[in-house]
């Protein structure tokens, strides 16, 4: 009877899991970053803690309700000097991207990270705090300062997913540019490669003309993809060992620069309606 | 003890996935973490009151995993179900209450889920190293086996957490 029971109750979670496998990959993003969304209050909480008094039940007498008022404009002062340094932090990033892509009228929504890391050990992703409702859209890429953070593989209402540039389904036209001449390169001239993450540390560069010198240390920077909404001359990473090994085309190692574990706030860059439209009918952007 | 609430197990289990995704990440040991949901499902299995309690909450887990990752929906509650379904079959020759029998199993389960979601994101969306596969997943069933016997110890201890 009880083994019967079992059997039953396997075979109908066994079902349920291959139902949920199956279910089309719109209905199951919506409804976990939709779950994800419920975990937004723990963002501040760590911060609304601070706010909480030291301790209870002293008489409020003339010193203390002074002593109160003074630790309550304190902490206003520390909020508005946090605030400040947000804010400073998103200009800062606005505007070491609008170098990188001033010429090409790209839009910038900023937006705030909740979970940095993915909870699968071989999945890349953070979890951001825009969804459809402030216009992010699938595909789009996520940028911090200049450096790729990855691009958005599932949108919910309010939250966002974004495969991060080391998750191994985060492809993207790349070309490695050598430190000595980084500065002049010209990137019609070089042998594009592809990039890919590996779900460890690093990513990957490959398929790039055998002729093309990379060194250690190298920038790895993107090649323009406008159906896909890459502008040029974003940094991927930086190539720490080149492998030669026995097929005809080399690979090597990338490093981001960038520690996605730490950060708090990314770029959405938004390409201008032209720049896909072009690409898509043929035509230069 | 035998005896668990399967709600007060998945308030624990969202909770856990919560220090997952932020402070176990931070303390990653060459990008390997200790898989804290995994170690939860392996004391719902060996803990369940009978096996569709065990089956179930293994299982409910396992999507509470999925709802933090960008794979699948149901591929880790599929994982989890199946490693529930083998330590509740195997659980009536086990000493469970032993540090050792927790930390082998959970050992064992750590190395079957990893290995087993691996090949399903390299086969659905592309390689992934061989050499990352195997140190990564070694590494994290050894994280996820050590991080099992305290936090066994703490369920079976302070009773009022799940039951």
């Amino acid at each position: 009877m009880g083994s019967r029971r079992r059997r039953s109750a396997t075979w109908l979670l066994l079902g349920l899991s291959l139902v949920l496998l199956l279910l089309p990959s719109g209905v199951s993003q919506k409804t976990r970053l939709s779950a994800l969304a419920g975990f937004l209050p723990l963002q501040g909480l760590s911060r609304w803690t601070l706010r909480l008094p030291g301790s209870w039940g002293t008489s409020p007498g003339e010193l203390e309700t002074l002593r109160t008022q003074n630790d309550f404009l304190q902490d206003q002062q520390v909020k508005v000097t946090h605030e400040n340094q947000r804010l400073a932090l998103l200009l800062e990033q606005a505007l070491g991207m609008k170098q990188t892509v001033r010429d090409q009228n790209f839009r910038l929504l900023a937006a705030d990270v909740i979970f940095p890391t993915d909870s699968s050990p071989w999945r890349k992703s953070i979890t951001i705090t825009l969804g459809t409702r402030g216009g992010a859209e699938k595909g789009l890429l996520v940028v911090y300062n200049n450096q790729v953070v990855g691009r958005i593989v599932e949108t919910g209402p309010w939250t966002s997913r974004v495969q991060t540039v080391t998750d191994p389904g985060f492809r993207a036209g790349a070309v490695a540019a050598p430190r000595t001449t980084a500065s002049g390169v010209a990137f019609s001239e070089r042998h594009g490669g592809v990039y890919e993450g590996t779900a460890g540390q690093n990513g990957l560069i490959k398929w790039f003309g055998g002729e093309t010198p990379v060194e250690n240390g190298a920038a790895v920077l993107t090649t323009e993809d406008p159906a896909n909404g890459v502008p040029r001359g974003l940094s991927l990473g930086r190539i720490t060992s080149v492998n030669l090994g026995r097929g005809a085309l080399p690979r090597a190692d990338v490093e981001p620069l960038l520690d996605f574990r730490s950060l708090e706030h990314v770029m959405i860059l938004i390409p201008p309606p032209d720049f896909r439209a072009a690409a898509l009918s043929g035509g230069k952007p | 003890m035998t005896k668990y609430s399967t709600g007060k197990l998945l308030l624990l289990a969202a909770l856990l996935l919560a220090c997952e995704l932020t402070v176990l990440d931070r303390w990653a040991l060459k990008g390997a973490r200790p898989e804290t949901l995994l170690s939860l499902a392996c004391f719902a299995a060996l803990f369940a009151r009978d096996s569709t309690q065990g089956l179930l909450a293994s299982w409910l887990i396992g999507l509470v995993k999925d709802a933090g990752s960008a794979g699948p929906l149901g591929l880790h509650a599929l994982l989890f179900l199946g490693a529930g379904a083998v330590v509740l079959e195997i659980r009536q020759i086990l000493f469970r209450e032993s540090p050792l029998t927790q930390l082998c199993v959970t050992f064992i389960a750590a190395c079957w889920v990893n290995l087993a979601a691996a090949l399903v994101v390299a086969i659905s969306v592309g390689g992934i190293p061989l050499g990352v596969i195997v140190g990564k997943t070694l590494l994290s069933a050894l994280l996820t086996a050590a991080l099992a016997v305290p936090m066994h110890f703490t369920l079976y201890q302070a009773r009022w957490l799940v039951r």
